[in-house]
């Protein structure tokens, strides 16, 4: 098995180093291949069973989005072949049409049918999210600049507290095939080891993740806490 | 019509500020809240002494305020500023009131104002200060803060919005060096003084923030402070003026244009040497004498700390605060309590807790914490309360540390039901602002323990 954590110096800015490590933990006999944003990426000329790619700044974005765009076609047969892809937080922007400040548009990847949207001014949206995909309860939170907009057809998650995409949509994430990219940020694989079994199981892993035990006891708990009345998810704006 | 609530304002806020002179409580925002409620752009409009200072920055805006403000005493200059940390409009309006007269003329030669980074951009240019000091742009909570770049780009627009003001930064920080671009610049830094920074998971400069290319390091002092320069690009350090050459615990010696001079700090700890060399910067910009500044230095401390040390019946006792949802901050505490190679118990109540419970539970910051310095084996056991505590548990073990180590409750106090003190040789209690009194608690309890079986021991 090979998973490619693609540009991990930048995903560590908003607790998503939480991901390549839980995966490292629980796939111990697994290939893993660390491409920084300066190399070629591994899997445009290599087979891999999994990518991984977490949450960066702005700035890091436009240079991932860079270095990733000579690439696209290659992105997109490997998301037709199935290879799992992991998407935590803004780094699901990259993959959408483009990404608009103001009246600044800057390109992106162009795989997805959707665009995302940050003012200037940088209103910070913080948020706990619950949500559904398939029979598995997604716990978490969100924490960013901006929102994305779309059409798209295959959502990742229905939401039952939190936001979606954006304030007014119910619908979290892109899933599309063994694509999975969502707001949802920081820790989303240990916060969630069933999601993480799924996701794993589809790039042909099969046991048990790190910790199990303990993993699923903080997650019920979360759960039992999330599920009370009275709730509030919205932590609140900041500019 | 401003014009005339700027007077009521200005009127209005020093009777206030008058009153609560009066009653002994002057340490307090709210005459400045009455300034800026009535007139909505009072910090533009009330007058500025000659020298206005701006400290912002993520770590050392309060410490390097209090201390500059207490040398420019000692140099002779009358001070205007607040010691309490407020940095935001009502407190830097509070500041200024006490700089001017009614007829709004500076009664004072110097404010210092302590700026908050998320609101600079629009106070600066409404300041517009004299002197801007940016003493460092580190990570602290996302909620709040988002990400350095963000707020070094808050910063960069404060600058830009004040362009006379002169810029001095930290020429180390390479996250900084984006602000003032356009500003006159005074930079000042530190060779490597033998810090001996940990391997870290905190880095603020992942690539080049021109270019996106791999910076390389000569060296750091920590994290990604240091001498750098990108690979690609060439992006460096801008010129140093003030450069640390060497500290031991008591001096630094800082070399500039006119010859090296040597001047007292409070430790040898790193912070507290960039904070100084801050101040250096700007009293010598001013035109002070070294000989002058390193007088008026020998006295000055950094503020009293809310953290303490004691050593009881021979036990070592620390306090340490960790404040959460800042990775650099908790990292910190970690890093020092590993570089301590005595025995230890670490007692650890960080859960913050709120009004709504609900609101303290982002845990994405303990996943760029490095909980790893926790996995060294001078540390003997880790009892930790709090309403995350499968949360903290979790993480600790995926930082390797052997799960007979860790004991994690939901109970803050608690921690004392599980709390050996037998065969160890320090005790830290690591707590957040929010778990003050907590940690009072468990360290006055540990203490009487101790002095109990260790005295009785002796």
């Amino acid at each position: 098995m090979k998973i490619e954590l693609l540009f991990p110096e930048l995903s560590t800015v908003y607790g998503d180093a939480g991901n390549a490590l839980y995966l490292k933990k629980t796939c111990k006999d697994a290939e893993f291949i660390e491409t920084p944003l300066q190399s070629k990426p591994y899997f445009i000329d290599n087979d891999v069973d999994m990518i991984y790619l977490g949450s960066m700044t702005e700035k890091s974005q436009l240079f991932a989005i860079n270095a990733l765009r000579p690439y696209v076609n290659r992105i997109k047969e490997c998301i037709e072949a199935g290879v799992v892809f992991l998407c935590t937080g803004n780094s699901m922007e990259l993959f959408g049409e483009y990404i608009l400040e103001d009246d600044t548009k800057w390109d992106a990847l162009g795989i997805f049918p959707f665009y995302s949207k940050r003012s200037s001014e940088y209103f910070r949206h913080n948020s706990m999210f619950l949500g559904d995909f398939e029979d598995i309860e997604v716990v978490g939170c969100r924490s960013q600049f901006a929102y994305i907009y779309s059409e798209c057809k295959t959502p990742f998650m229905n939401v039952k507290g939190g936001i979606g995409n954006n304030p007014d949509d119910k619908f979290e994430g892109v899933h599309y095939k063994n694509f999975f990219a969502t707001y949802v940020l920081g820790p989303v694989l240990p916060l969630n080891p069933k999601l993480t079994k799924h996701i794993l199981s589809l790039a042909g892993f099969k046991g048990e993740v790190a910790f199990e035990k303990e993993a699923m006891d903080a997650y019920n708990l979360r759960l039992t806490k999330l599920k009370e009345e009275g709730v509030n998810f919205i932590l609140g704006e900041h500019w | 019509m401003n014009k005339l609530k700027f007077w009521i304002g200005l009127w209005g806020g020093k009777t206030f500020l008058f009153l609560w002179k009066l009653f002994r409580a002057e340490r307090d925002d709210r005459p400045g809240m009455v300034s800026v409620r009535i007139c909505e752009d009072f910090l533009a409009r009330v007058a500025k002494p000659k020298l206005t200072i701006v400290v912002t920055g993520t770590n050392g805006k309060t410490t390097i305020s209090n201390m500059l403000a207490e040398t420019l005493k000692k140099l002779g200059y009358k001070v205007a500023y607040n010691d309490w940390g407020a940095n935001h409009n009502a407190g830097q309006a509070r500041c200024l009131l006490d700089a001017v007269s009614i007829f709004n003329k500076p009664i004072k030669d110097v404010a210092i104002i302590e700026a908050d980074e998320l609101i600079s951009p629009t106070n600066v240019p409404r300041l517009k200060p004299t002197y801007l000091i940016v003493n460092n742009v580190s990570r602290d909570s996302m909620l709040r803060n988002g990400n350095p770049e963000y707020i070094a780009d808050r910063l960069r627009r404060a600058a830009e919005g004040s362009p006379e003001s002169v810029v001095v930064m930290c020429g180390d920080d390479p996250v900084s060096s984006l602000i003032g671009e356009k500003n006159r610049r005074v930079a000042f830094g530190a060779k490597y003084l033998g810090t001996n920074p940990l391997d870290t998971m905190i880095d603020d400069y992942p690539v080049c923030l021109k270019c996106g290319g791999k910076p390389e390091y000569s060296y750091r002092n920590y994290r990604n402070i240091g001498e750098y320069k990108c690979s690609k690009c060439g992006f460096k350090n801008p010129e140093r003026a003030y450069l640390v050459e060497s500290a031991n615990e008591t001096e630094m010696v800082v070399s500039e244009k006119e010859g090296k001079f040597t001047y007292p700090i409070p430790n040898s700890a790193i912070h507290n040497i960039y904070n100084t060399a801050a101040m250096v910067s700007i009293l010598r910009d001013i035109g002070e004498k070294p000989e002058d500044i390193a007088k008026a230095l020998e006295s000055i401390k950094p503020p009293a700390s809310r953290e303490g040390s004691e050593v009881v019946c021979g036990v070592n006792i620390h306090r340490k605060l960790a404040k959460t949802h800042n990775p650099t901050a908790v990292s910190t505490v970690f890093e020092n309590i590993k570089k301590d190679k005595s025995q230890k118990l670490l007692l650890m109540v960080l859960d913050e807790i709120f009004e709504n419970p609900k609101k303290s539970e982002t845990v994405a910051w303990f996943y760029d914490t490095d909980y790893e310095f926790l996995n060294d084996e001078s540390v003997t056991k880790i009892v930790l309360g709090g309403d995350r505590y499968l949360d903290h548990k979790l993480r600790m073990l995926l930082a390797g540390i052997d799960e007979s180590k860790i004991i994690c409750i939901p109970k803050h106090l608690d921690v004392l039901n599980y709390a050996d003190i037998s065969d160890v040789e320090t005790v830290y209690i690591v707590y957040d602002i929010y778990t003050s009194a907590e940690a009072r608690k468990v360290t006055a309890e540990i203490t009487e323990r101790i002095k109990k079986e260790r005295g009785e021991a002796k």
